[in-house]
């Protein structure tokens, strides 16, 4: 069995950053419709990640040297939980900030540090994931692309699909083949730093079911790359790789993505006068259930402050969040469609979107599956 | 911290209880632990009564002590209660402070209870064989058990965060947070674990339905999941804020 989550508080010098990104996204986002704050980090919007950059609020808990903020994961909890809740527009800087700068940080040669970080602090380097391809999705060791070594450097051949905003980033951070074939597993994959703009790249977005172009399917051409561009050791991709995933699956994204709905929805019985019992029921039981996953990822979030890796705490924490969020949709629908009289057109805007797209939250970053195997590993069951 | 110290004597004194447990009950103190120092009582406040609840909550034979320990801060001689609400609302607590403060400790049962339940169904997979390998092979039994580990989880922290600050002074919005999704996570757990077990979990000399029954007694006592849920809700919707800000201040 696992150890019970430790609950954890947020200081007062990282509370205080609350007041100032609220009254920062009340001015930016005053008048942008729910449907569009609903895709949070979804949305891509270069200048909005430069301004938050431009108040030292990208790579916030990178080190100073680096051009971070060198602040405590508690501090980033308070931002990045305003900004999802708001549905700040927070996709360009978010990877880059997430994932790859801490990665780079960890594997990456001393130049790739000091160049690369410091542009993602600024906001002006953002990064795409390379992970999965048309064959292989949850068996993600089974990719194909490939980089031959060079007389100065990998030559890659192969594509990439469903990734966020590669026909916009800067950098993809990719898992290839690099040595030995499909047989080999996780042997012989490595984690390729790939400058987007080399020749021989090229990327096509790929339109989704509400008509937003966010992913991407990206190829690679006889890819001329540096040396340099290996991250980390050769053949120790798969690792990195879990490294990285464990980066994207402890924050709170998995519980915040449908809270705009509920915002749109809670105002919407407000002004109808008193709520029902049934309507007070389902306001009561979304509140419980965000309020218990919140202090779930806050724990997770001290097991990060303390230098401990929660891969199974957060893969827990990711499905039941995507869970909860998916679940809104639907129990909001229930509701509507029960009631007399019109319902407001952004609201159903809103929940048009989101009925649509949550699918997709159990999904992205490991599908519920995934997630479930890792945690029955955990518990010692495989 | 006070609370390390009283676990292990209290999980020894629950353990070596006999058929006749309120004279030791009585002579051990713990029954006066929420009363106020100066009326010889240990003056602990919801925190550290947590995890000694959460460790009744994983015996769920035990006599009714949390309801005594609750209903000693009205009436001193309270022994083997059966309801601490109504002892302490007859002895002049405010109604909706008992209610909320007896349905912060049903959560915390429950929590206990449940993480029982999961230490069972865990042990069970992974000994019950069929088909040549132990159940805990199949991927769709993992994938049940992995769904109970999270609602164990998710319960312990709504339970955990609902008993904070002197008993009297519970917040009734955590406390419906603790209740309603204790509740939930009782009945998936509950349903879980008896599919794992198969039939020999609905047999009467297995243990499993002291836990699934306790969860199902707990369930009922004091409000259930729709009574808080309406109650938060009513709360949260006489409020003009977002629902983070809400959930932040729960
Ligand atoms: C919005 C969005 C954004 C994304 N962004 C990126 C990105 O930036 N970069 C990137 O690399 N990828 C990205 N992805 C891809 C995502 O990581 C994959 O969708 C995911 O890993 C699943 O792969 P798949 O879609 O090929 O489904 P499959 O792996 O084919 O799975 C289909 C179904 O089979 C189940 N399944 C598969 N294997 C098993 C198993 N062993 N046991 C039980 N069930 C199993 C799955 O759980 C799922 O239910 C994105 C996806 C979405 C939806």
């Amino acid at each position: 069995m696992l150890a019970p989550l430790v609950p954890a508080a947020i200081g007062p010098e990282d509370e205080a950053l609350r007041a100032e990104v609220r009254a920062f996204l009340a001015e930016r986002l005053a008048g942008v419709p729910g449907a569009r704050r609903a895709r949070t980090w979804m949305g891509f919007d270069a200048d909005f990640s430069r301004d938050l950059a431009a108040r030292g609020w990208v790579g916030l808990t990178l080190p100073v040297e680096f051009g971070g903020g060198g602040r405590s994961p508690f501090a980033r909890f308070v931002l990045i939980e305003e900004l999802l809740a708001a549905g700040a527009p927070v996709a360009a800087h978010w990877i880059a900030e997430r994932q790859s700068a801490p990665l780079l940080l960890r594997y990456g040669t001393e130049a790739q540090r000091r160049d690369i970080v410091p542009r993602i602090c600024r906001g002006e380097a953002f990064f795409c994931i390379g992970m999965s391809e048309p064959n292989s999705g949850s068996d993600l060791a089974s990719v194909r692309t490939r980089a031959e070594q060079t007389a100065t450097g990998w030559r890659l051949n192969g594509s990439k699909i469903w990734t966020t905003y590669g026909h916009k980033a800067h950098y993809m951070v990719a898992l290839v083949r690099t040595s030995g074939g499909p047989d080999d597993r996780q042997a012989g994959l490595s984690q390729l730093l790939i400058d987007l703009k080399t020749p021989g790249v090229t990327a096509r977005p790929i339109r989704d079911l509400a008509g937003d172009e966010h992913f991407s399917e990206v190829f690679f051409e006889d890819v001329d790359l540096p040396g340099d561009a290996l991250i980390g050791q050769e053949g120790q991709g798969w690792s990195q790789t879990n490294a990285e995933l464990a980066f994207e699956r402890s924050g709170p994204e998995r519980l915040y993505s449908s809270t705009v709905l509920i915002d749109e929805w809670m105002d919407f019985i407000r002004g109808r006068g008193g709520p029902t019992e049934s309507e007070a029921e389902l306001a009561g039981r979304m509140l419980a259930r965000l309020a218990t996953l919140r202090n779930m990822s806050l724990a997770v979030t001290g097991q990060l402050a303390r230098g401990e890796s929660p891969v199974v705490e957060a893969s827990m924490v990711k499905d039941l969040g995507a869970s909860f969020e998916q679940s809104i949709p639907a129990l909001i629908t229930d509701h509507l469609a029960s009631v007399d009289g019109p319902v407001p057109a952004p609201l159903l805007a809103t929940l048009d979107y989101l009925a649509g797209m949550s699918p997709t939250f159990s999904l992205r970053g490991g599908t519920r599956e995934i997630l479930r195997g890792i945690i029955a590993r955990g518990l010692g069951l495989r | 911290m006070r609370e390390d110290l009283f676990l292990d004597p209290w999980r020894r004194l629950l353990d070596g209880l006999g058929v006749d447990p309120w004279p030791e009950l009585v002579g051990s103190g713990f029954l006066d632990l929420l009363r106020p120092e100066a009326e010889g009582g240990a003056g602990l406040d919801l925190a550290g009564l947590f995890t000694l609840a959460f460790e009744v909550g994983r015996r769920p034979w035990t006599p009714r002590v949390l309801q005594t320990i609750l209903a000693r801060l009205a009436d001193p001689e309270a022994l083997d209660c059966p309801d601490a609400e109504l002892v302490l609302v007859a002895g002049g607590k405010d109604p909706v402070v008992a209610r909320a403060l007896c349905a912060a400790i049903d959560a915390a049962l429950m929590a206990g209870a449940i993480d029982t339940l999961q230490a069972v169904t865990l042990d069970y997979a992974s000994t019950r064989r069929q088909f040549g390998r132990e159940i805990s092979k199949f991927q769709a039994i993992q994938h049940q058990i992995a769904v109970m580990a999270e609602e164990v989880m998710a319960a312990r922290m709504a339970a955990e965060i609902a008993m904070a600050g002197p008993p009297l002074s519970v917040s009734a919005e955590a406390a419906a947070v603790a209740k309603m999704r204790c509740g939930e996570a009782a009945m998936v757990c509950a349903g879980i674990a008896h599919a794992v077990h198969g039939a020999i979990g609905v047999s009467a000399e297995h243990d499993l339905h002291h836990l699934t029954g306790a969860l199902h007694r707990l369930r009922l006592a004091h409000g259930g999941e729709a009574y808080w849920a309406r109650k938060l809700g009513a709360w949260a919707l006489s409020r003009s804020d977002d629902a983070a800000t809400l959930v932040r201040s729960l």
